[in-house]
């Protein structure tokens, strides 16, 4: 909804942008995140801890001046936390009024996709935590590549 | 339409909103007989305020407050025929044109109100027919009596025509208004004052920009809009010879704008000449404000010397004379410009702005001055000009802080409004008393606490204050009434609402937190203190059947819930059949403190610094553990809660050992404790972040702080950690909605 009320006053120059996924891994599998809920990439780097909150909350980092919530995103998507590595990179994603960290295994390129192509995912996958993937489609050299819904990766339960 | 416009809405939104707030308490008692000031003020509000709409087109405004002003003028007349139906549409009246004044600032346009505005406009008309039918008065007469200041053509010239006539009727009817008037306050004199100097400053730039520019007709338009509203100001706050000049001044400027008159230098001079005139009144009145407050026959004192410019009889025969007059007149104006002005106004964004830049110089003036890069070095000359540097930061962030105080006043009168409403819609009977109004609090946090804050004064009138009949039965006076009152209280406000109503029954809440699951039936031994605290549990808003018995606990959840995330608190006690009094604790400021720092492991906490009493060191020998597994420490006589920070926030920390440790004895609220931790960093002042919208509260802490190193420290919430220390079963992991 958000996106497309942006587009519509801006299509011209928004459209290029359309397809555009930054691809990431977690294990070996490729993810994606719509590009324009990125604001920029940076390193693993050391955090503060934050008690008493939910598990896939890691803790806190300042970011020039800014503090953002770091989130483990293997643990939200119901996967098993690995050590991190130099590999390990924190993406900045924004939705609506809300800034956090996503911590992946490792950031790959921005890629083109072809929404038309993709599918949602099938039905014998809807596991609980498929409520998260917007869509699968392919990039292209054959490669599956699972696009996350960020709004429900934010704000569901 | 142009930007100059658009500023000038703007600032009449803004003035007229003003202006409704100050009389809005006045309505309530425009019916006494005694003291007609109060109608006529509100009368001069809605005046104003069509006069205005008027000239920026704005049609619905115009009529609604043309009509409530036909309204007003009857009731003036007939203050007995005012019912408390004729003072609930005055109110609704006013709300509306709030609305569309609110609608105007965004809009520049009044167009979408038009069916409210319609079936207002029929509401009035009802109330001024049946008015008109009890009075048996003469419609017609009425619309007479009024004095409509128009900007069409023909009024202004009428006006001019009939030359000091006119005027002087229109000044004796102000100035009539005005003695008996003690109720402009020195407020809204002191923002007329500096609205109108605002203009005078810009009204000249423009004609000399117009002496350029002669046929810019925006830019006459522009002035003239400008003069009509000192003209408008002045009549409403009583100054005649102001309102004199000012409508000479227009019917200047209306002739240039109908090409009857054309702009040359002789015609500009003696527009500033007349600009000046009324700022050397302006000016006049400021002293004489600064000396003396009874203002009203200063004005009138002052007035015979003030030298005049007579502009219509003078016109055009006097302009060489006039011209080099007006050249001392401007020398001066440049120095009168150099006395203080009074206020000015600015938006609140560039104020938050500031707000925030100065949190972040302190921030970064701790970054250079407790640099690590300098930790080992001596640095005598350094540290001189460090310190200076904390003191001047200090003092900017102090008065930062005291331009965003504001008075309690405003939200206060809103409550009054509200006790009326509700208790005519409930059918009881409540007095609303206030203290303390002029408690002053940051403006952002009293934004936050109006709707609380509402909350409970509609809660104490709904289920609190019993209806007249039950109220007589029980022997109190039918009236029930409603405290509300504000003060200080160390770094904190008090705000408490109390009732005098029924109160809130423990026996009643237990059984119903009992059938709800909020307590377990077999914990008999709660005190009543604590059982009412339960009514601020989520589990009770939501339900209907606690208000049907005993009242209570509608929403009170979010109340608390608001108040807590301004790191304030909310209490509550009650007697059965005495009333049920609320108690608001809120910090005077959110965004900076003095902290104690210390540390836990790897993390770094924060403490306010005003909570921390003491810091030692101890041995195991003043520790006792309960079977519960719960430490308490011996301390100066006294058996404290012995809080590890590292078991209730789950660290690991460098030291599990009490002898190795660092122990604080902090203050509470209402009990003190004892936390223990690694090491202490020392004090520093802090500037409050919280945690993102994303994560929202966190138990046990208030927010986070920027620490010299760059990394990130968390702020203990004292109040919070020891409801977790008592009960650590409540840490729930409560998060994103």
């Amino acid at each position: 909804m958000e996106n497309n009320s942006q587009f519509d006053n801006n299509f011209e120059s928004e459209s290029e942008q359309l397809n555009k996924y930054l691809a990431f891994n977690i294990g070996d599998e490729i993810y994606g995140i719509f590009v324009k809920n990125i604001n920029e990439i940076i390193g693993m780097r050391s955090f503060t801890a934050l008690p008493n909150v939910p598990k896939f909350i890691k803790g806190l980092i300042n970011l020039r001046g800014n503090v953002f919530p770091l989130i483990e995103l293997r643990e939200r998507i119901g996967l098993q936390k690995i050590p991190y590595t130099s590999k390990t990179c924190i993406i900045i994603v924004s939705f609506n009024q809300y800034s956090v960290g996503l911590i992946v295994d490792n950031v790959l390129e921005v890629v083109d996709i072809d929404i038309k192509k993709s599918i949602p995912p099938p039905q014998t996958y809807k596991g609980t935590q498929s409520k998260y993937i917007q869509s699968i489609s392919k990039i292209d050299n054959d490669e599956v590549i699972i696009l996350l819904d960020i709004e429900k990766l934010l704000i569901s339960q | 339409m142009d930007n100059e416009t658009k500023e000038m809405i703007k600032s009449f939104v803004i003035e007229s909103l003003d202006s409704l707030d100050l009389v809005e308490p006045l309505i309530e008692n425009i019916n006494d007989p005694n003291d007609k000031e109060n109608i006529n003020s509100v009368f001069r509000v809605f005046h104003t305020i069509k006069g205005l709409s008027l000239f920026f087109g704005l049609n619905n405004l115009n009529s609604l407050t043309h009509k409530a002003e036909t309204l007003l003028d009857i009731l003036r007349k007939n203050p007995s025929s005012i019912d408390d139906n004729i003072i609930s549409l005055i109110y609704s009246t006013l709300d509306l044109i709030r609305e569309i004044l609110i609608l105007v600032s965004n809009e520049f346009s009044d167009e979408k109100e038009t069916n409210d505005v319609e079936n207002m406009l029929f509401l009035l008309d009802d109330a001024i027919r049946s008015l008109q039918t009890s009075i048996g008065e003469n419609p017609r007469e009425i619309i007479q009596n009024e004095f409509i200041p128009n900007d069409s053509d023909a009024e202004i010239i009428n006006s001019v025509d009939e030359g000091d006539n006119s005027e002087n009727k229109i000044d004796d009817s102000t100035i009539q208004q005005l003695d008996s008037n003690n109720l402009i306050s020195q407020e809204m004199i002191e923002s007329y004052l500096s609205d109108t100097k605002d203009y005078l400053d810009n009204i000249d730039n423009m004609l000399i920009q117009l002496e350029k520019d002669p046929n810019n007709y925006e830019l006459i338009s522009n002035i003239f809009g400008m003069i009509h509203s000192i003209k408008g100001n002045s009549g409403f706050m009583g100054y005649g010879e102001i309102q004199d000049i000012a409508m000479e001044t227009e019917t200047i400027l209306d002739s240039i704008r109908k090409n009857e008159l054309f702009v040359e230098s002789n015609i500009i001079s003696i527009l500033l000449s007349n600009t000046e005139a009324i700022r050397k009144r302006i000016n006049q009145i400021s002293e004489k404000i600064n000396q003396s407050s009874n203002l009203a026959l200063e004005e009138e004192q002052l007035s015979p010397q003030a030298p005049t410019a007579q502009i219509p009889q003078q016109k055009i025969e006097k302009q060489t004379n006039v011209e080099t007059q007006t050249q001392e007149q401007i020398d001066s104006a440049k120095n009168q410009n150099n006395t203080p002005k009074l206020d000015i106004r600015v938006d609140t964004t560039k104020i938050d702005k500031l707000f925030d830049l100065v949190g972040e110089l302190i921030t970064t003036g701790n970054m250079i001055t407790n640099n690590p890069d300098l930790a080992e070095l001596q640095l005598p000359n350094f540290s001189k000009a460090a310190s200076q540097l904390n003191k001047i930061t200090r003092e900017l962030q102090e008065i930062t802080m005291s331009v965003r105080m504001m008075p309690l006043n405003g939200l206060f009168n809103k409550m009054k409004r509200l006790v009326r409403d509700t208790s005519l819609k409930l059918g009881k009977k409540a007095n609303l008393i206030m203290s303390g109004q002029e408690t002053e609090m940051d403006k952002n946090i009293i934004e936050q606490i109006s709707d609380p804050l509402m909350h409970l004064v509609r809660n104490a009138l709904d289920h609190g204050i019993e209806t007249p009949e039950e109220r007589i039965a029980k022997g109190k006076p039918e009236t029930g009434t409603i405290h509300l009152a504000a003060r200080y209280d160390g770094n904190e406000i008090l705000i408490t609402v109390s009732d005098d109503g029924e109160g809130i029954n423990p026996e009643i809440i237990k059984k119903k937190a009992i059938e709800r699951g909020i307590i377990d039936p077999n914990e008999s031994n709660i005190s009543d203190k604590d059982i009412i605290q339960l009514i601020f549990e989520p589990g009770f808003s939501t339900a209907k059947v606690v208000t049907d018995i005993s009242g209570r606990g509608v929403g009170l959840d979010v109340v608390k819930k608001n108040i807590e995330k301004l790191q304030g608190s909310v209490d509550v006690s009650s007697k059965v059949n005495e009333g049920t009094t609320f108690t608001l604790r809120i910090p005077l400021t959110l965004a900076i403190m003095d902290a104690l720092l210390v540390k836990v492991g790897d993390t770094v906490f924060a403490l306010p610094l005003l909570n921390v009493i003491e810091t030692f060191k101890t041995d195991s020998q003043t520790i006792t553990k309960t079977m519960d597994g719960v430490e308490m420490i011996k301390i100066h006589d006294k058996l404290l809660p012995f809080i590890r920070l590292y078991d209730i926030f789950k660290i690991e920390p460098k030291y599990y050992n009490i002898e190795q440790g660092l122990v604080l004895l902090i203050q509470g609220k209402n009990e003190q404790c004892c936390f223990f931790v690694d090491e202490l960093l020392g004090n520093q002042q802090i500037v409050i972040k919280g945690f993102s919208d994303y994560i929202g509260n966190v138990r046990g802490l208030t927010g986070c702080m920027i620490l010299n190193d760059g990394n990130i420290g968390l702020i203990i919430d004292i109040e919070n950690t020891l409801k977790l220390f008592e009960n650590p079963f409540t840490i729930a992991n409560e998060i994103i909605s």
